[in-house]
């Protein structure tokens, strides 16, 4: 981007991007399409008509960014060399601050099973029964017992605890699954 | 409307395994396997690995452009 482009980020009044409404809920349609107008009003300082650009223009409007646990606001900021860089951030509800960070409170429908969102949120059960994300040492590191920074099992651990009966090691086809990938897709 | 907005239903309805604690569905892979071959450095690249479904998005725009412009090209 041009300097002049830079400068004229700072005639956004404060606070105008940078905070999601109170009253939207992560996961929502109104909580995508808020994500979008973050990122259609950043899109309107773009000048560029290159591939680029309109690359830049498609990534920031779309409607198609979206979270269960958080509220996603396009920011921009300016790099040492006065470039502009777009940033997908996530912010929790403020409805409650302390709530907020804690599990979301059982309600009546917590008796239905996990993946069942209600209004857009990701429900209790839903949050606790989440897979940990796969590392790379899961395979070579991959004890029962191993556990992240947090205290929280790896992905092998989890598994293994999951379902006590179960006999093995973690198998990387079921982790392609998880991570959205072709069945075989690391076979060779 | 934007073209990346189509991809929406997609993303949402792509099959993901059963959750933490819940019986799998058939279709999936068992959890736990014994023998599986090159079982380490099949493990090491998933866990280096991008969700596809995350890329996926970007890659569309970028083939979406490239197809606009091959179209003007042809079109000039």
């Amino acid at each position: 981007m041009f300097p002049t482009e830079v400068e004229q980020l700072t005639l956004f009044p404060a606070g105008t991007l940078d905070h999601a409404s109170l009253l939207v809920t992560p996961g929502s349609d109104e909580a995508r399409k808020m994500t979008a107008t973050s990122g259609r009003k950043l899109s309107e300082y773009l000048r560029r008509s290159d591939p680029v650009g309109l690359l830049a223009r498609m990534l920031l409007d779309t409607s198609l960014w979206g979270s269960t646990t958080s509220l996603l606001t396009w920011k921009a900021s300016a790099t040492p060399r006065r470039r502009l860089l777009f940033r997908l951030v996530p912010s929790v509800p403020r409805t409650d601050e302390i709530e907020s960070l804690l599990w979301r409170t059982p309600h009546a429908n917590c008796y239905t099973g996990a993946r069942e969102y209600g209004e857009g949120w990701m429900n209790i059960q839903t949050a606790v029964k989440m897979w940990p994300t796969p590392r790379s040492s899961d395979g070579e590191h991959g004890g029962p017992n191993q556990r992240d920074s947090r205290g929280n099992y790896a992905l092998p651990g989890a598994v293994h605890h999951s379902q006590s009966e179960l006999a093995g090691q973690l198998n990387p086809e079921w982790v392609e699954v998880l991570m959205n990938f072709p069945p075989g897709w690391t076979e060779v | 409307m934007n073209p990346l907005d189509a991809l929406a239903d997609f993303i949402a309805s792509y099959p993901q395994p059963a959750l933490l604690g819940q019986p799998q569905y058939d279709w999936e892979p068992p959890r736990v396997a014994i023998g599986v071959k090159n079982r380490v450095a099949r493990l090491k690249a998933l866990g280096n690995a991008v969700d596809p479904l995350q890329i996926f998005p970007i890659m569309y725009a970028i083939k979406t452009i490239d197809d606009l412009l091959n179209c003007e090209k042809v079109t000039a």
